[in-house]
């Protein structure tokens, strides 16, 4: 499978295959050297900010090593997802709450990191960033995480229907309706300028 | 299906600006700096005291019970002042009826002559006598005798009426009992006049000595005089407890005549 992903160099699962699947106790080391990177991609496709990532990827292995005890079974992805899942809603609702004391958004175009070579291209792209998380912000959540961890973080279909826990017919037509939605705002862009 | 970010050079203009805006924004690369960073603020917080869950509870707990106290003053303080301003409005109210009283008896009950301080040292009785409550309509003084058949009687009072008058005779004698009564109480409670009152009550006594109201006129008469003329207080006391030995103004009877 890791052949046929376009984004070979980013190391999705692959860290995690090592993992014993059995019932035995999970070392949390070892459960967060293996997903740490991937928990924190999850967050950027349900809509967390860069700057946050890393904070709510904490609290996230806080939840994992307080449950990890008691977690049974071997899928440990859609587990980890769903701590995720619930974290990341936790945050946005602080972050509502927050943004009732400071009167705005805690984005800031100059804090996104941008791998541009020069200020001219780094300017396009803090913009194209810019009009890109309106654009996700306007989508459903399903939709939206769809479209990020296939279009942006690079996960196959099988891989996020691994993770939601869904069968992959419903992620290839959550992806349609967001594809479409996506392209229907971005024609509305072009329409306005 | 095609990613966006492979469409880059589409025909479609759309198409294209959506893979130009999916492309800016790179997947997120692994950086084990951060992973450690992480960890390491990981461990820092495993090693924060224990306590400090049931430390943010309990100042929870102290932060709700200091809003419930706060509120329950706030709550006492706004009945607080509630109270006062009722009390204040029924003391003008009272105030006011006091003086419409004071103008509507003017013609009636003339004022003394010497208003002499009513030094009344026992304590009054708590219930007014019945006619006073509801005042007759105040009008020229009326003979006992003489038919007025266009003075509406006032309401028969609790106790049976005298049996042998006739009814509009009866409603005259209910009239100038309720007068009397209502001018004594007016001059020894408002106008402060017990000279006046002990007169009129004295009045009622003859006119009336089985009246509804004669137990109520001897305590009144009693208590214009106690304090101010001592042998009269114990001739009316005597009087009091000769016809009513266990009356409600017996206990007031029994002081006047103590030495």
């Amino acid at each position: 499978m890791a052949s046929q992903r376009p984004y070979a160099d980013v190391d999705l699962h692959a860290a995690a295959g090592d993992l014993p699947r059995t019932s035995e106790p999970l070392d949390f080391t070892r459960v967060y050297e293996a997903w740490f990177d991937p928990c924190l991609r999850w967050l950027r496709a349900l809509g967390i900010p860069d700057a946050d990532l890393e904070d709510v990827g904490q609290e996230v292995f806080v939840v994992v090593r307080r449950k990890l005890g008691g977690f049974e079974g071997d899928r440990l992805a859609p587990w980890l997802y769903r701590i995720a899942t619930r974290t990341a809603s936790d945050h946005r609702r602080r972050a509502w709450f927050r943004r009732l004391w400071t009167r705005g958004s805690r984005i800031d175009l100059d804090t996104m990191h941008s791998h541009a070579a020069g200020p001219a291209e780094a300017l396009e792209r803090r913009e194209a960033e810019r009009l890109l998380d309106g654009i996700l912000a306007r989508m459903s959540d399903k939709r939206r995480v769809a479209f990020s961890l296939y279009e942006i973080e690079g996960y196959s279909g099988e891989e996020i229907a691994q993770l939601l826990d869904v069968p992959v017919a419903t992620v290839w037509t959550r992806l349609h309706h967001a594809r479409k939605e996506f392209l229907a705002h971005v024609a509305e862009l072009e329409e306005e300028r | 299906m095609k990613r966006l970010r492979d469409q880059r050079g589409a025909a479609d203009p759309v198409v294209a600006e959506a893979a130009r805006l999916v492309s800016a924004r790179a997947p997120l690369a692994e950086d084990a700096v951060r992973r450690q960073r992480v960890r390491a603020r990981l461990r820092r917080r495993r090693s924060a005291p224990r306590g400090a869950m049931w430390l943010r509870a309990a100042a929870m707990l102290l932060l709700v019970c200091s809003v419930a106290a706060a509120s329950a003053m706030i709550g006492k303080v706004a009945q607080t002042i509630r109270a006062h301003i009722e009390e204040a409005r029924a003391a003008r109210q009272r105030e006011h009826e006091r003086t419409h009283r004071r103008h509507a008896a003017a013609p009636v009950a003339a004022p003394a002559p010497v208003a002499a301080p009513a030094p009344v040292a026992a304590p009054a009785p708590v219930i007014a006598p019945a006619p006073v409550a509801a005042p007759a309509p105040v009008a020229a003084p009326v003979p006992v005798a003489a038919p007025a058949p266009h003075v509406a009687p006032a309401p028969p009072p609790h106790r049976a009426p005298p049996p042998a008058a006739a009814p509009a005779v009866a409603g005259d004698r209910e009239s100038d009992e309720q007068r009397l009564l209502t001018a004594a109480v007016r001059a020894l409670r408002h106008e402060h006049d017990p000279a006046r009152a002990e007169q009129l009550l004295e009045r009622y006594l003859d006119r009336y000595p089985d009246g509804v109201a004669a137990e109520d006129a001897l305590a009144l008469a009693l208590e214009a005089t106690i304090g101010r003329d001592a042998p009269r207080a114990a001739g009316f006391a005597t009087r009091y407890l000769a016809r009513y030995p266990s009356g409600r103004w017996s206990a007031l009877a029994h002081r006047a005549l103590e030495p």
